[in-house]
């Protein structure tokens, strides 16, 4: 033995146990330092302008939702009113801090890869639970800014003393409790009877239903003239939020929003009595999840961790090996990966949820509705409901190519080690993106054309713009993917950086902008111009009519271009990436 | 509580007809063995025979679907958090936080034992010296090489010196001289009243170290015994670990490979 006297002394025993809770905090703490340290010495300029985009740019929603906020509740008269409103605001959220946590609750709770570490040691597991929870709660962080900021606009409006500002906060914080513990059982008992493979199908699904529900109900119970209606309140109330009222008025939400009220008018009684009842609740549904959690935790974590495999060859993978035989080898095995891996990953999944769940309403709402002949061209009535199909794409594609690179983690060394170059490896990212984007949209431009009763014609033409668009979006978005990934990410809405997301934002805008005024135009020739623009687009200096086919030309090309340099960046940044690993 | 407590008590893992299932598949069957103070236990098998399942099962990780197990003194399904109060483990592939440092994380470890300051910074020290990386210890985990993640996943386990150690692999990916260091670590703690259970594919390693082995098969216990009482079993005096092993799980012969070789070479 020639080291083991370094060792001494070492007497076997028991550990105290010691505060498990404040050391899981610190050495959080230490982590989130160390990343940023780390993160300022190798990329000091990306992080700065980060930094410097990134909080000018919040500031700026948080002040303009508060602003908006503000003259909203200004207007409002009667405190019934006011309070029904706040109500109705405390439903969205708690359907967008669900719909958020749900799957921050999974991840956190069932699959964070620290989860077994922690297992093993003697931390208890309502620590453990307390410190996840926390992360569900607090990982939606727009849900919350949306939240604070209405209820700072609120409180503006309302001359908010200390007691209305205390208030605020707490049952703020409640409510995003209230709705984490929601997720939270959702996914305890999701886990619990269903296997893993099915219940991140299920989570997703789920999470889609309450978004469609949410919006059935929001059709319900608030009209369509319920913005126009706030100023018509007068003191007697407003007629447009009766059925609301009525709806939420009896529930937890309309404790909360009542208490703020009463908060708010320094009606102490009021605010004990509904204060309290929310209070209570939201702790009776903390207390309960953490119940239901303890009682199905065990079973759960090791049924998701028990089957991780599909059985056998699944039937998603046979029709993607069959539909992409006509690509080269290596192209088709990595579009086929993404697939196989896109849909069976809650994390890439859960990033999709909001954006196809608007896509469904959308697509619903527009099939049903009947619009008037605009602008003196009735020729134009469909192209002008039917037009804003071709930013579904956009939308879904938001949720599904943006987190292309990001979300492979490590595996990015499996990909760089591989003999592919980077041109192919982004091509089959925008492939691999491109079909599943392109058949939401496309699926939603059938149900709009049918319930319209368009004609052929219309529905290959609107089919084609929105294929158009799918392709721009898909590409843009997969290439700001490349451009700037977040390998480190466990959520998927961070597996690309603001930075990257931001380059996509500033370069679909821009494609969406030429893109409209190209197809708009082309739209025009077909229809005839409207009677409202009278000769405008007749416009001819020396015999050429600039807004006639070379607007066509130019705008096309501009979106063309758009596109073909932002994935010319994002190859040159996947070179980099392949060659040197950074 | 010391060493010499320990070995009158005696039984520091009691493994009393142990069964896990995974649905209708059955990962581990009727396991008994006991290990005593002071031993160091060295648990074999196949890939797949559940080694880790009942690993897992011993440190409070994983329920069993019947019989019963104490390790020192504590019952894993009533007692899960007395018995990792007791216990150090590691698994196969530690699992480290990459945003640590080498010290912060041992820190870390030793808090959540609840581990006085200064004797954990004492301990601490004294790990990192031993397991030569002192020169690293202020560096991100993230930036270590697989052999140091294994020695520094190594110390966190021994920072608040459990009576008991399980340990899934303990020389993955260490260089001759660190795989010396923790046989000669791992032999040290046995010899001052701790009980260590590992498992390992290095044969040899196994041998050198061990009081006694347990062989798995499909889940139940082939064998178990000293080296001697292991050559006796199989009527091979002279044999190794590896040919005992070998003999037990029934491993694919030269003749078998061969065969293997001549099918692909004429398909």
């Amino acid at each position: 033995m020639i080291f083991s006297s370094r060792l001494v002394p070492f007497r076997p025993g028991h550990g105290s146990g010691g505060a498990p809770g404040r050391a899981l905090l610190v050495a959080r703490w230490r982590m989130q330092r160390n990343g940023l340290r780390g993160s300022l010495r190798r990329h000091r300029g990306r992080t700065l302008l980060q930094t410097v985009l990134v909080f000018p740019a919040l500031l700026f929603v948080l002040l303009l939702l508060y602003v908006a906020a503000d003259a909203a509740f200004s207007s409002i008269r009667n405190p019934d009113d006011a309070g029904t409103v706040l109500s109705i605001l405390f439903a969205l959220v708690i359907v967008g801090e669900f719909v958020g946590s749900a799957s921050l609750a999974l991840q956190a709770l069932y699959l964070a890869s620290d989860l077994p570490y922690l297992m093993s040691l003697p931390i208890p597991l309502r620590v453990t639970y307390g410190g996840k929870f926390l992360e569900a709660m607090l990982g939606t962080g727009p849900v919350a800014v949306v939240l604070i900021a209405a209820l700072a606009g609120y409180a503006t409006a309302r001359g908010g003393g200390w007691l209305l500002v205390a208030s605020a906060i707490v049952i703020g914080l409640a409510l995003l409790a209230t709705a984490t513990s929601f997720a939270v059982v959702v996914v305890a008992l999701i886990t619990r009877f269903i296997p893993a493979k099915r219940a991140r199908r299920f989570l997703a699904v789920a999470s889609l239903t309450l978004v469609v529900g949410t919006w059935a109900a929001w059709t319900a119970l608030a009209p369509a003239q319920f913005v126009d209606g706030l100023d018509a309140g007068g003191s007697g109330g407003i007629p447009a939020l009766a059925a609301a009222r009525s709806a939420l008025g009896p529930t937890p939400l309309g404790w909360a929003g009542r208490a703020v009220t009463a908060a708010g008018d320094g009606d102490a009684a009021a605010l004990r009595l509904y204060g309290g009842a929310f209070g209570l609740t939201a702790a009776a549904a903390a207390l309960g999840a953490f119940a239901v959690f303890a009682r199905t935790f065990t079973g759960g974590y090791h049924r998701l961790g028990a089957i991780t495999t599909p059985r056998g060859r699944p039937a998603l993978g046979r029709a993607g090996a069959a539909l992409l035989r006509p690509l080269p080898g290596p192209l088709a095995a990595l579009v086929l990966k993404e697939w196989l891996t896109m849909f069976r990953d809650l994390r890439r999944l859960s990033g999709a949820v909001w954006p196809i769940g608007m896509v469904a309403i959308y697509a619903v709402a527009l099939g049903s509705e009947e619009r008037a002949a605009p602008i003196g061209s009735p020729g134009l009535t469909f192209w002008l409901s039917a037009g804003s199909l071709a930013l579904i794409p956009w939308g879904a594609s938001l949720g599904i190519s943006i987190y292309a690179f990001g979300t492979e983690r490590r595996n990015i060394h499996l990909l760089r080690s591989l003999p592919f170059r980077a041109p192919t490896l982004l091509l089959a990212k925008i492939l691999a993106s491109l079909l599943p984007v392109a058949a939401v949209a496309e699926a939603a431009v059938v149900v709009v054309c049918v319930a319209q009763g368009a004609s052929v014609g219309q529905s290959l033409g609107i089919a084609a713009i929105v294929a158009w668009a799918a392709v721009g979006y898909v590409t843009i978005d997969t290439a700001s993917a490349a451009v700037s990934p977040n390998f480190e990410a466990e959520q998927v809405q961070r597996a690309t950086t603001f930075l990257g997301r931001l380059f996509g934002f500033a370069a679909g805008s821009l494609f969406t902008v030429t893109s409209a005024l190209a197809i708009g135009r082309l739209v025009l020739f077909a229809t005839g111009t409207p009677t409202a623009l009278g000769d405008l687009l007749d416009w001819a200096p020396a015999g050429i009519e600039p807004l006639g086919w070379p607007l066509v030309v130019l705008c096309e090309s501009a979106a063309a271009l758009t596109v073909v340099m932002v994935a010319t960046i994002a190859q040159g940044r996947l070179k980099q990436l392949i060659e040197t690993g950074e | 509580m010391t060493a010499i407590q320990y070995v009158a008590v005696g039984s520091m893992i009691e493994v009393d007809r142990l069964t896990k299932r995974y649905g209708a598949a059955e990962a581990v069957t009727d396991l008994s063995f006991r290990v005593g103070a002071g031993e160091l236990f060295v648990f074999l098998g196949p890939n797949g025979a559940g080694k880790s399942s009942t690993i897992k099962m011993l440190t409070g990780l994983l329920p069993p679907t019947s019989g019963t197990a104490q390790i020192a003194g504590h019952d894993i399904v009533r007692h899960p958090l007395g018995l990792k109060r007791v216990i150090g483990y590691m698994a196969e592939y530690p699992f480290l936080y990459d945003k640590l440092t080498g010290r912060e994380f041992l820190a870390f470890v030793g808090d959540v034992y609840g581990v006085p300051r200064r004797e954990r910074t004492k301990r601490a020290d004294n790990l990192l010296r031993l397991f030569e990386l002192e020169a690293a210890k202020n560096a991100l985990i993230e930036s270590y090489s697989q052999g140091m993640r294994q020695k520094i996943a190594l110390s966190s386990v021994l920072i608040h010196q459990p009576s008991v150690l399980f340990l899934d692999e303990p020389t993955n990916g260490l260089d001759p001289r660190s795989a010396r260091v923790v046989k000669d670590v791992l032999r040290d703690i046995c010899r001052r009243g701790a009980t260590v259970f590992m498992t390992t594919h290095v044969l040899a390693i196994a041998e050198q170290m061990c009081d006694r082995v347990g062989i798995l098969k499909d889940g139940r216990l082939a064998a178990l015994g000293t080296m001697p009482e292991l050559r006796k079993a199989v009527g091979l005096p002279t044999a190794t670990l590896e040919d005992v092993f070998l003999h037990l799980t029934g491993a694919a012969t030269y003749a078998d490979v061969g065969l293997y070789n001549r099918r692909a070479v004429s398909a």
